[in-house]
């Protein structure tokens, strides 16, 4: 286990440094002039010159490569090209709005998906749960632009129970009103991404009954539902558990849109933002800390699954 | 194959027609699954509205009317007039184009990119295999938006750079999904049996372990063109998908979005059009699946 734990670190730091180099290299071949841009329309050439030295981008790729990858080890991403501000700083502030975001939709994903998906299984012959497999399917294909929309024309505009939009000025001061602008998004989010995990975990529940050993233990005088859960579930658990590892990415992406159409001054937005303004340094920063958190818990629930899952540590 | 080699035959006159051959089961079973119903009707309608698009629309779906902004649905206009006063039903059979093509175009990348990746993670040394599997883990996690984000900026918005990122993206995808499967066919009795009866690595790929990791495959498949219409949506939305002469229902909806407050309505049609041609492709691949794969026919032998 300690020498899969120790290949696993390794790994980890290599996907983080293919990520970054895919990151920098690719931001790198876009077309576009920061310096232009930060010198306006009205910038001379000797100006826009004189931004470029100043900005570094004069200095070879690889040696910027190397630059910013060794400030990423001391935790620094660099300073945002337009605003001169550095970018840890700005994505800490950011990251306020953004994670409690996800977690609480991934906490109402979670609370969604679990219990309702099993219960469609169990009772998939059952009208209760074909309503529940039905539903699960509709939601799953709801866009989330449209899903947010609906919220907030039932939430806001019509109940006026929660705000259509914004985050209070001065942060969590009032963690009430914080909450109460998060909740709709988080909603948006929780919804359609528990919907999605419901069919997996109905699919590898149905998965667990067809299997020979809940079969056998049926027959050696267990309840069907008996075996199923003693000896099905870890099995559930265990195809949810690396599932989950997708599901961080849809969380991000979602908080990316919902941010957009609740104009929450989260990461998304930032990253939005800064994609038009084409500040590389903060974009790269931003791009690289989702890929990094989505690497990060990929790692761990590997961990994790290995130590669920006998087969996998007898194997390699 | 209903393209028999005609000379194994010989005593069959080839112009004659063959009897016809008996429905494999699985056909009975897919045409009787309600969700594969469902799918094929909405994917045939789908179908019928893009072709029907290119030959005649109530109104032109281009055309702005400031005389008839925001009309309710009436016989005149079925669905109703949006903000610039285009008919909304003209403009969403217009908009089914793009849907058609991002979900094609999508599931075309991500099938090519998958099989490679297979083909890749079965079939080469082991240090190799290895290094496949830890640049997919690398890969997979890049959100496909993300992608989508990073391309749209080299080469601005467009509906290719949500082809190529989903496509790509749900290619990664499937090489992830199918690795267990791959890895656990590989060492089966009967895979090794075949390579000790001599028998090469592509034809194990293709007897062996493409067959077990097809069901994977094709629902992933039909899962990627859901995706890949949802991620025109947001795309769309964002200002990285369709332009702004190509009518999609990405596109209406990031439209209508500023009008939620005052006329609700509007915004229903495009959205509904998206989630049941999602829905569609959804239940789709979930059927084939239910079809395809033997453990969960088995199923039905033990009830909860």
């Amino acid at each position: 286990m300690i020498r899969f734990l120790l290949t696993r670190v390794v790994l980890l730091a290599i996907g983080l440094l293919i990520a970054s180099a895919l990151i920098f290299f690719t931001l790198r071949v876009l077309p576009g002039d920061v310096a232009q841009i930060i010198a306006g329309t009205q910038g001379s050439p000797e100006q826009v010159a004189a931004i470029r030295e100043q900005l570094g981008l004069n200095v070879p790729l690889p040696l910027q490569y190397l630059d910013w990858v060794g400030g990423i080890v001391r935790g620094d991403l660099g300073t945002s090209l337009v605003t001169g501000t550095p970018v840890v700083e700005e994505l800490t502030e950011k990251a306020t709005v953004t994670v409690p975001l996800a977690l609480l939709a991934l906490v109402i994903a979670l609370l969604v998906s679990v219990p309702f998906g099993v219960l469609a299984a169990l009772r998939r012959t059952t009208a209760t749960g074909t309503a529940f497999a039905v539903t699960a399917q509709a939601l799953a294909a709801v866009p989330v632009v449209w899903a947010g929309m609906i919220l907030v024309i039932v939430f806001a505009v019509w109940l006026g129970w929660l705000p259509p939009q914004g985050f209070p000025r001065d942060g969590w001061e009032d963690p009430g009103d914080a909450i109460r602008s998060l909740l709709l998004p988080a909603l948006t989010i929780g919804v359609v991404e528990g919907a999605v995990l419901l069919r997996f975990v109905r699919s590898a529940t149905l998965e667990a009954i067809g299997q020979d050993y809940v079969r056998t233990a049926a027959a050696s005088g267990l309840t069907r539902r008996r075996a199923l859960l003693t000896h099905g579930l870890p099995n559930v658990a265990l195809s949810v558990v690396s599932v989950l590892a997708l599901q961080v990415a849809g969380l991000l992406v979602g908080a990316v849109i919902v941010e957009q159409l609740f104009t929450l001054p989260g990461v998304g937005r930032l990253l939005v933002t800064n994609v038009g303004n084409r500040d590389l340094e903060m974009v790269q920063g931003a791009v690289f800390v989702f890929t990094a958190i989505v690497l990060v818990i990929g790692a761990l629930i590997d961990v994790l699954a290995r130590a669920l899952d006998p087969r996998q540590r007898e194997a390699t | 194959m209903s393209t028999q080699n005609p000379t194994r035959n010989p005593t069959r006159n080839p112009t004659r027609r063959r009897p016809r051959r008996p429905r494999p089961r699985w056909f009975a079973a897919f045409v009787r699954h309600p969700s594969a119903l469902y799918g094929s009707v909405v994917i045939v309608l789908l179908l019928a509205a893009a072709g029907l698009s290119y030959v005649w629309t109530p109104y032109d779906p281009q055309r702005a009317n400031p005389y008839d902004q925001w009309f309710g649905p009436s016989f005149e206009h079925l669905l109703g007039t949006d903000n610039i006063g285009r008919d909304i039903f003209s403009v969403l059979l217009v908009g089914a184009r793009v849907t058609v093509g991002v979900a094609l175009g999508s599931a075309l990348v991500a099938a090519i990119v998958g099989i490679a990746l297979a083909a890749l993670g079965a079939l080469t040394a082991r240090w190799v295999r290895e290094g496949v599997a830890v640049l997919v883990d690398v890969l997979i996690a890049f959100p496909t938006l993300l992608i989508a984000m990073m391309l749209a900026s080299a080469f601005g918005g467009s509906l290719l750079v949500v082809v190529l990122a989903v496509g790509f993206s749900f290619g990664v995808n499937i090489g992830r999904v199918s690795r267990p499967e791959l890895r656990r066919v590989r060492r089966a009795d009967y895979v090794l049996a075949g390579r000790a009866a001599g028998r090469g690595p592509i034809r194990n790929l293709t007897t062996h372990l493409l067959p077990n990791v097809a069901p994977v495959f094709i629902v992933q498949l039909s899962w990627a063109m859901a995706v890949a219409i949802l991620a025109e949506a947001g795309l769309s939305y964002l200002g990285y998908g369709a332009p702004s002469n190509t009518p999609s229902w990405g596109r209406m909806l990031a439209e209508l979005q500023s009008y939620i407050g005052i006329h609700p309505w509007s915004v229903l049609w495009p959205g509904l059009a998206i989630t049941l041609t999602v829905l569609a492709f959804n239940l789709l691949g979930d059927a084939i699946r239910d079809v395809t794969d033997p453990r969960l026919t088995r199923a039905p032998l033990v009830t909860a």
